[in-house]
């Protein structure tokens, strides 16, 4: 590729994949539609900045009140540069959709909010998105408070 | 973290793995060839991107460089152009390379910024394969001879089509492919494009309403430098380009905060309708997806009346690999686009049953192949597609010495870091149906505590060629290769064999997505 750069990943293997009753409509593969976006929110049970498991980036095993959830976060330095820290007992809420990744369902974050902090890993189209500079970080910021203030969808 | 911060890390991250009794490594037997430091005289156009080893961030650097034969860079230019710092023209002093006998080498280019370090691999004494390996970065691209001959005006003229890459001024996933035609004198009589931005199909079919170039009055006569401007859509686009000869242009954008950058290629014998467009036809396209970064790799049979049959292609979704067809196919088609006859335009399109729709759009340089985008929903992505000729294929039609490079993001365990990753190397495939593969390699991979590989042996399986070689019953071939690090690792990759000299190769494993072209040398 001549690289469209990409990104961190996840996880060490979970021990068990999470169920996918958190979250209700289960997207196709390879699609994403932001009008679908849902927003969950739990507590961190296991994040790995760096997954062996598809896909590749950021992973967050999220306990919700639906039960545990597999959170692709995509580039984990995104988080790193918007100085978020996503620990084990953090709550945190998580904006997104579900999706397939193969045979797992994986629940794709757009915006991941910790605190007051609100950073966009994904673009409305689904796409992660990269580090990219100044000039681009300053775009997703704010993007991520539009959205913000659009409230959770 | 600054860039001498990085560097001292990396250091010490060498240190404590080479104190940390992970194994010997062995180096390589003396190469063997015919190609020399005499194998690299003239001017050669370099084009090549990947990411920034400060930001990690998306940068292309397209230049010129005047090679004597005798282990000297006597001059060059090159634009760089990163997120961070923008656009850069850049002079290179006395700078120095050397090229063993198997094509493998090293060139080191000196510039006001200090001296960039590049491994390469000649695959003729025109052309090669370049990875930067200097730790301040990692990228991939190719080195071609030019024709100081086209170094004017003139030396750009006729139809051309082009494929450019890279992000948009948002730091999203941008692809641009189309075709436009040159007066010779200045401007571009006519042009189309399609844009895929951020998955937004923002462009479909867009002609310019305007286009012109001029070469740099400074640098052109020397360098084949120049800059472009065009219009579609009402979105203006900036490039520099250098030329490389009259039938094909390096091109990287500049001056609107985007960056893309790929090369425009001559036009000739365009096909016109569907019945010029037929036979055996392999793909290759890079880019990302709802997962992260994205492979699609294949091959088709075009009927010449809008069909497609024997369609097998693999997937790689950030590390999710798929084989095509997973469920059963339908609506087959592939259609030349009528409404703009002469510009190549057509598109591509299966839907599987189980995996989806793909959609492609491609611009055809010839009836032989040309450039392809990936417009299906969620996907930006792009490259190549050509004719595939010369079946059946065997170890031992196959045989021989390759010139190779990958490029892609790889997923460390150890490090806990996903990063970019880029190879290149030398291996020679012998004729045995197994254990059929030696050769070397250098790469980057910023996913490593070390971040820079030289000299590394490869071994292993090597290639696997499936029933003709073709893919088309669905016998997949592979290719393994052993990299002789401490500690080893193996990249698997389904290869698709394009004809007796070139194979286009996809990673098939779950920690890297990846991709390149193994391509026959010729000293």
């Amino acid at each position: 590729m001549a690289a469209l750069v990409i990104f961190a990943f996840a996880g060490s293997a979970f021990a068990q994949r999470p169920g996918t009753n958190a979250v209700a409509a289960k997207q196709a593969a390879g699609t994403y539609d932001v009008s679908k976006d849902v927003s969950v929110q739990g507590t961190v049970v296991k994040y790995t900045e760096n997954s062996q498991t598809p896909p590749i980036g950021a992973h967050v095993l999220l306990q919700t009140a639906s039960g545990n959830v597999d959170v692709h976060l995509g580039d984990a330095r995104l988080l790193r540069l918007a100085k978020v820290t996503v620990a084990q007992g953090t709550n945190i809420r998580i904006i997104g959709q579900m999706g397939m990744a193969g045979q797992n369902a994986i629940f794709f974050a757009r915006l991941v909010q910790v605190g007051a902090q609100l950073v966009a890993v994904r673009s409305d189209h689904g796409l992660p998105l990269a580090p990219a500079g100044v000039r681009a970080n300053k775009a997703l910021l704010a993007n991520a408070q539009a959205d913000q203030k659009g409230g959770a969808r | 973290m600054n860039r001498l911060a990085l560097i001292v890390t990396l250091c010490v991250a060498v240190f404590t793995v080479a104190c940390g009794g992970s194994g010997s490594v062995p180096t390589p037997p003396p190469p063997t060839g015919n190609f020399s430091n005499s194998s690299l005289k003239g001017q050669y156009a370099f084009s090549m991107s990947g990411a920034d080893g400060v930001t990690g961030s998306f940068f292309a650097r397209v230049g010129s460089f005047i090679a004597d034969g005798n282990g000297n860079i006597t001059s060059g230019l090159e634009d760089v152009n990163t997120v961070l710092n923008g656009p850069q023209m850049l002079a290179f002093t006395a700078s120095t390379y050397s090229i063993q006998a198997d094509g493998r080498g090293t060139i080191n280019l000196t510039n006001a910024t200090g001296m960039l370090s590049f491994s390469i691999t000649m695959l003729s004494p025109t052309q090669g394969l370049i990875v930067e390996t200097d730790l301040n970065a990692t990228a991939s691209g190719t080195f071609v001879i030019q024709n100081p001959n086209s170094f004017n005006t003139a030396g750009i003229s006729g139809g051309y089509v082009f494929d450019f890459s890279g992000l948009d001024p948002g730091g999203n996933p941008d692809s641009i492919v189309g075709q436009f035609v040159s007066t010779g004198s200045g401007t571009f009589s006519s042009g189309l494009l399609d844009e895929n931005d951020n998955a937004q199909l923002i462009s479909t079919a867009a002609p310019f309403t305007s286009g012109n170039y001029q070469i740099d009055a400074t640098n052109g006569p020397t360098f084949g430098r120049g800059n472009v401007t065009f219009i579609a859509n009402g979105r203006t686009y900036n490039y520099i380009f250098y030329i490389v000869n009259g039938s094909r242009v390096r091109m990287m954008e500049t001056g609107s905060n985007a960056l893309t950058v790929g090369d425009a290629m001559a036009q000739s014998s365009v096909p016109s309708s569907n019945t010029n467009f037929n036979g055996n036809f392999a793909f290759l396209l890079t880019g990302s997806g709802t997962s992260g970064p994205i492979t699609r790799i294949g091959r088709v049979t075009a009927d010449g009346n809008g069909g497609l049959g024997n369609i097998a292609a693999d997937t790689n979704d950030a590390g999710t690999v798929a084989k095509v067809p997973h469920g059963s196919l339908s609506a087959t088609t592939y259609a030349i686009d009528t409404n703009f006859p002469g510009t190549g335009r057509g598109t591509l399109t299966f839907t599987d049953s189980s995996l989806g729709k793909f959609q492609f759009v491609f611009y055809l340089s010839s009836s032989s192949g040309g450039v392809i985008q990936d417009i299906s929903k969620n996907n930006v992505a792009d490259g190549s597609v050509q004719l595939q000729i010369g079946a059946p294929f065997s170890n031992s039609s196959l045989a021989g010495d390759y010139g190779i490079n990958f490029s892609g993001v790889s997923s460390n365990s150890s490090t806990a870091v996903t990063a970019e990753e880029d190879y290149v190397g030398h291996i020679i495939l012998s004729s045995a149906s197994s254990s059929n593969v030696t050769g070397a390699v250098d790469f980057s991979e910023f996913s490593s505590n070390q971040g820079v590989f030289t000299n590394i042996v490869v071994s292993g399986n090597g290639l696997t060629v499936g029933g003709d070689g073709t893919t088309s019953t669905g016998t997949r071939n592979a290719l393994s290769l052993k990299l002789n690090t401490a500690p080893t690792s193996t990249l698997n990759f389904v290869p698709y064999i394009v004809n007796s000299q070139t194979m286009f190769v996809a990673g098939t494993d779950s920690n890297r997505v990846i991709s390149g072209t193994v391509t026959v040398q010729a000293p």
